[in-house]
Formats: structure tokens, C-alpha cells, sequence
């Protein structure tokens, strides 16, 4: 509506400028000014000059610019000179504020005028920075969500919770884990391979009164030769990627070989008095390992579960596994649905009882690989404490 | 607090002592030679409109004088041949260039630039024996070759008005001819232009002429800032970026500022015709609206014809 008003106002204006030019040209060539110019005679040549230029002071400037306003004659020659002199603005502006224009500049920057756009604009904006800071904090939750989901499958650490692995290491680490614990797994259940032979080979050399004691002996020193295996299966494969020393490597290839020939030994030698002192002292040694060994390769069959698990416990007070949730109550993974009114099975890792159960129930073994330490977890109705 | 007398004349000592220590070429001019001529236009620039003006500010004024240019026009006067050579020289084709611009050809371009050195020099003696030449009215204020091309303006009008007398009548006859024609023909005449019904054409005339009048009233209502950027743009034809810095404005402000006086003078034309003249606010609407097309129709009608034209 108001720039359909204006548009008439213009179309007038033109229409008015046109008829007062045919008169003004007449006018101008007569040297008529206005009649009602209270400064009835023109201009000079330098009062023209001066303010085309733009040079003269403010109150002047005034006085001159009501006598072109109304002049004619005047106004024509002052527009000539201002477009041939190439008059700018900032000419004129430096000669209008010589003084006090940061002053100046800053006061025109808080007029009501220029208020009135920029403080809805700096609004608009600071509300878009809120959105935008509040947008990304909300995606960064959803993502730390997400990825403490995953680290119950995927995420891994090698070495524990003191070393960091790059992502690239874990998938070189993941099949020799993988290796040790079927290893294990397999020589603790059928005896195939090298823990069979060595078990013949014992009962062979041996006599029967020391069968079943050599047995246990051979069981623990397996145990430990399959941790040091997988240890040493571990290492070399991390230095590929990131290589360390090639000391080290071959310090482990050495433990490798002569934990390999350490239950050979005994009957190489022929002699059961020695074999048996060394079984004794092996064998509180290969307790001790034993046991830190169930502690610590017990839940690591998935790989890195196990040990990623072990990182995560500092972590996260629950865990979800094979879809049961267990909550960390003095380093004991609690199920979720146990009742502490509910009667117990305790189990012990790696005892006949466990192995009958994780092959039974592969969904317990998961979980009991996943989680270390002491778990209770109540599957099919029954609770079961594993230690 | 006004200056006294001997303050002015003190500070004007001062500043004329500053002028000549950071001039190019002194010319052999003193301080008390440039006393005058920086007097009066310290009294016709600053003290005129300001009679209460500080210190500081004619001070400044006097150090914003060109001082260069001003010793050479005064060593002129003193009847200095050097300065006049070197006037003559490096401002000749400022005033050959002024003269073609205000000329209608060469020849009397020609004519005019040599009258301009005529003018300059005096060829009337003052009652001192001096000539009284023009070069006694330029300030120092603006550039002498600005200067220069006002007067060459000034001379111009001068001569065309003289022109201009011999042969008025004639031109007259001829532009009232032209207006006859153009208003029979109906192509350009603009509020005049003829509608189909004869009662309302000239009731629509009698309207457009009334809302014109209203407007030409309201343009003197403005203030001469106002009044000054809408002559410059819609009478003389100036662009707006021109008026602008005519004005000291940028292009932008004063494209607002031209719509706020569309505004302005919406309102005063509506006021002016209903309260002096009697009409309503939907007369005035209609008549707004009816003018508007009349004009947009005039518009486009001498564009058409214009293009017309083009093609033959």
C-alpha cells in the first residue's frame, strides 16, 4: 500500500519535474531566481564553487542550500560543477566532522533507527548460536549412548586397561585372543593335540601313583603355556602395526619355545625325584598362575570382549550381555533379576560343574566370558554364582 | 563567547603565517598580503553564519584555504607576469573544457573561453589604477580550477540570456507550437491527455490539476534539504548517487531519504486537499489513483512512441 502511494507521489513528482524544467530552462536562461528567495541575488562563482566541493562550514552550507532549493540558475550550475569535479561523499563528510567522529560514529550506530533492525538481527542470531551449541550436545549424548551400547561387542583393548590399542590393532589382536582361548578351551575339554601328547607322554614316563597329580600338573602347566602363547601370539602381531623394539619380540619367541619344552624336560631327564620336586615347586607356582590366569583370560573367548569388559567396569556401573543386565555391586556383576532371597549355585571357573554348564547353555558361557570376576546371574529360573 | 576584533585579526595573523609556511611557492607574498583576502572570507564563509564561532574553528577554517592557488591569484593582482604565464598555462584547458560544456559549439566555445581570460584580467580599472578583474572574488576557500569552471558557468548564462532576449519572441512562437501540436496529437501531454469521456476528462483535469498544485505546495513545505534533493533529482535530471553527494549524502541515504519525503508529501497533499480544499479521503484516494494511471499511461504511451521513432 505504501509503496503503491509512493509510486503515485513519484509519478507526480517526475510529472511536476517535467513541466518545471520547460519552465526552469526558460527561467535559468533568464537569470530569474525565485521570487520568494529571501537571498534574491545568485550566487558567486566561488559560493558555488565552495559548495560543490563541499568546503564550506555547516551553517553556511545551510544557508546556500536554501537558495538552491529555490534557485534555478544556481542549482543547474552547481550540479554541473559537482559532476565535473567528481565530488564524493567522503569529501564532503571530512570536511562536515573534522572532529569527534568515533564519537559520532558510535552514537549513529545506537540511533533508534539503526536500533531498531539490529537489535531483532543480534537476537536472531544469538538464539541460532543456542540452538546450534544445544543441537550438538544433544547429538554428542546420543552418540556416547550409542557407543556405550557397542563397547559390550565391539570396543577392545589388547593389553588391559593400562595400554591403548589403536582400532587397527584390535583387529590384528582379535583371531590370535581368539586363538589362545579356543586353545584352551579345547585343551581343557578334549585334550587334543600337544597337551594329550604331553599327558601320554607323562603317564608313560611316570609311575601310576603320580598320574593323577601330573595330571593336574599338566592341566595348570597348560593353562599357563596357553596364556604365555597367547600372550606372545598377541605381541608380535601389535608390532606389525606400531613396531616397538624387535628386542622384545625375540625375548617373547625365547619364553615361547622354552615354555614349550618346559614339560619335556621332567622326562628327558629320566629322573622322578627331580621331576617331582619341580612339579611341587611348579605346581604352587602354576597355582598361583592359575588363578590369575582364570581372572584374567576366563572371559575373553569373544576376543576382546573379555578385556574391553575389564575397561569398562571402571566405567559403567551396568552392562548388558546375551540381553541380560548386570549391575557392578562390589566387583560382583549382579543380574538385574536376581533376588537376593533366591537360592545360589556357586561354580567355579574352569571346574567340571562350569564346563558342563557353558556347553550346556552357550548363552551363560557368553556371558560368563564377558563378564570377569565374580558374576551371579540367574538363568532359566536357578541362580548361579560364578567365581 | 564572540570573538573580539583584535582576537579575529590576531588569529587571522596566525593562520595566514601557517598558510604561507606550508605553501609551495610563496611567490614573495608576506603574511600581511594574504591579511585581506583571508578576512573576507572568513567574515563571508564562517563569521556570517556563525558569529559566535570559536578560536579553534577559525583557525581551522583558515588552515582548509588553498593556499597554493590563493598565492598565485594574488600574485596576479599584484601584475606578477610569471604567475599570470603560469596561470594562463596549466588552467587553460580547465576553462577550454568549461567553455565546450556551457557552449553549444566550438566556435562559441571558443569565444566564451576568451572572454574568461578577458574577464579575469580586468579590462576596467578600479579606482585604485588597478584592473578590476574577477580574480578579486576567489576565496581560497574551493580549487581555483573549480572556481574557474563557475565562472566559465556563470559567463555562459550570461551570454545565453543576452541571446536569449534577441531572440525570445521567436523561440515562444515555437515552443507554443509544439505544445499545440503535442496536445492535438494526444501523445504527450501529460495530465491534459484526453479520456473517451469529455465530462471526465476534464473532471480528471480539473483533479490532476488540483493534486499538482497541492504537491508544488508541499515541496515548499519541505525542509531546503529535503526541497534541494527532490528538485535536483526529479528537475534536473541529476542521479540520485549525484544528489547524494551534492548533499554530503551517501546513494543509499539519500534513496531513504527520498522515501520518506514520498511519505511526507503524501500526507501533505492529502491534508492540503482536504482541509482547504473540501474533498474527502476516498475523493483524494481516487484522485491519487486516477492521476497515477493517467501518468503511468502518458509514460508508457511516449515510450511506445519513442520506439517508434527508434525504427524508423
Amino acid at each position: 500500500m505504501k509503496h503503491a502511494e509512493n509510486n503515485e507521489i513519484e509519478l507526480l513528482l517526475r510529472d511536476l519535474g517535467k513541466n518545471e524544467g520547460e519552465g526552469n530552462v526558460r527561467s535559468a536562461r533568464a537569470g530569474a531566481g525565485s521570487p520568494d528567495d529571501p537571498m534574491a541575488a545568485h550566487l558567486d562563482p566561488d559560493e558555488l564553487n565552495s559548495f560543490a566541493e563541499g568546503v564550506l562550514p555547516a551553517a553556511t552550507r545551510m544557508l546556500y542550500t536554501a537558495h538552491l532549493a529555490d534557485c534555478v540558475r544556481c542549482r543547474k550550475i552547481v550540479a554541473q560543477l559537482a559532476m565535473a569535479s567528481g565530488l564524493s561523499v567522503q569529501q564532503i563528510q571530512t570536511e562536515k566532522a573534522p572532529k569527534g567522529n568515533l564519537w559520532r560514529y558510535f552514537a549513529s550506530i545506537f540511533t533508534p533507527s539503526v536500533m531498531r533492525y539490529a537489535v531483532p538481527a543480534l537476537s536472531l542470531v544469538i538464539l541460532a548460536a543456542i540452538g546450534l551449541v544445544w543441537f550438538r550436545q544433544e547429538r554428542q549424548s546420543s552418540f556416547v549412548a550409542r557407543n556405550g551400547e557397542l563397547t559390550t561387542t565391539q570396543k577392545s583393548e589388547p593389553f588391559g586397561g593400562d595400554q591403548k590399542a589403536p582400532t587397527p590393532e584390535q583387529s590384528n589382536a582379535k583371531p590370535a585372543v581368539a586363538e589362545g582361548s579356543q586353545g584352551r578351551r579345547a585343551g581343557t575339554k578334549t585334550g587334543d593335540t600337544g597337551q594329550e601328547e604331553e599327558r601320554s607322554k607323562t603317564e608313560k614316563n611316570e609311575g601310576a601313583g603320580l598320574n593323577s597329580r601330573t595330571k593336574v600338573d599338566a592341566e595348570t602347566k597348560s593353562e599357563v603355556s596357553k596364556e604365555t602363547e597367547s600372550r606372545v601370539a598377541r605381541t608380535p602381531k601389535l608390532n606389525v602395526d606400531a613396531p616397538p623394539p624387535a628386542k622384545p619380540q625375540g625375548e617373547f619367541a625365547q619364553n615361547r619355545e622354552a615354555l614349550a619344552k618346559r614339560p619335556a624336560e621332567p622326562t628327558s631327564a629320566n629322573s622322578v625325584a627331580q621331576s617331582e620336586d619341580d612339579k611341587r615347586k611348579r605346581s604352587d607356582q602354576d597355582e598361583a598362575a592359575s588363578k590369575k590366569a582364570e581372572v584374567r583370560d576366563a572371559p575373553a573367548p569373544v576376543a576382546l570382549g573379555g578385556i574391553m569388559a575389564r575397561k569398562d567396569v571402571g566405567r559403567s556401573a551396568t552392562r548388558t550381555v546375551a540381553g541380560r543386565r548386570f549391575r557392578r555391586e562390589d566387583n560382583v556383576w549382579v543380574d538385574t533379576t536376581y533376588s537376593p532371597s533366591a537360592s545360589t549355585t556357586n561354580i567355579t571357573r574352569g571346574s567340571e560343574q562350569y564346563r558342563a554348564l557353558v556347553g550346556d547353555e552357550p548363552g551363560l558361557r557368553t556371558i560368563a566370558e564377558q563378564l570377569d570376576g565374580e558374576i551371579v546371574v540367574v538363568w532359566k529360573g536357578k541362580a548361579y554364582r560364578i567365581r | 563567547m564572540k570573538l573580539s576584533e583584535s582576537e579575529i585579526e590576531k588569529l587571522i595573523l596566525e593562520g595566514a603565517t601557517r598558510l604561507l609556511a606550508r605553501a609551495g611557492d610563496r611567490r614573495s607574498l608576506t603574511a600581511q598580503s594574504l591579511i585581506f583576502r583571508i578576512r573576507t572570507v572568513v567574515d563571508k564563509y564562517l563569521l556570517r553564519a556563525n558569529e559566535n564561532a570559536l578560536a579553534e574553528e577559525l583557525s581551522a577554517f583558515i588552515d582548509g584555504l588553498q593556499v597554493d592557488d590563493l598565492c598565485l591569484i594574488i600574485s596576479c593582482e599584484l601584475g606578477n607576469q610569471s604567475a599570470w604565464s603560469e596561470l594562463v598555462e596549466r588552467f587553460s584547458p580547465t576553462v577550454r573544457s568549461a567553455a565546450r560544456s556551457a557552449s553549444s559549439n566550438e566556435d562559441a566555445a571558443e569565444d566564451l573561453a576568451q572572454s574568461i581570460w578577458a574577464e579575469l584580467f580586468g579590462l576596467r580599472t578600479r579606482a585604485d589604477g588597478k584592473p578590476a578583474g574577477k580574480l578579486a572574488y576567489y576565496s581560497g576557500r574551493g580549487s581555483l580550477a573549480g572556481w574557474l569552471r563557475a565562472v566559465v558557468a556563470q559567463l555562459a548564462v550570461d551570454v545565453h540570456r543576452k541571446q536569449s532576449r534577441l531572440v525570445q519572441t521567436e523561440e515562444d512562437t515555437d515552443l507554443d507550437r509544439l505544445a499545440q501540436d503535442a496536445t492535438s496529437s494526444g501523445k504527450h501531454a501529460g495530465l491534459s491527455n484526453a479520456s473517451p469521456n469529455p465530462e471526465q476528462s476534464v473532471s480528471n483535469k480539473a483533479a490532476g490539476s488540483e493534486v499538482q498544485d497541492a504537491l508544488a505546495r508541499s515541496i515548499k513545505e519541505l525542509s531546503p534539504e529535503d526541497r534541494l534533493l527532490v528538485k535536483l533529482y526529479y528537475f534536473d535530471d541529476l542521479r540520485l548517487r549525484e544528489a547524494g553527494a551534492l548533499l554530503g549524502v551517501h546513494e543509499a541515504t539519500a534513496s531513504r531519504r527520498l522515501t520518506r519525503i514520498h511519505t511526507e508529501l503524501r500526507k501533505g497533499v492529502g491534508t492540503i486537499l482536504v482541509e482547504q480544499r473540501g474533498w474527502t479521503e476516498a475523493e483524494t484516494e481516487r484522485a491519487f489513483a486516477e492521476v497515477a494511471i493517467t501518468l503511468q499511461s502518458d509514460v508508457e504511451a511516449m515510450f511506445e512512441t519513442e520506439v517508434a521513432g527508434g525504427k524508423d
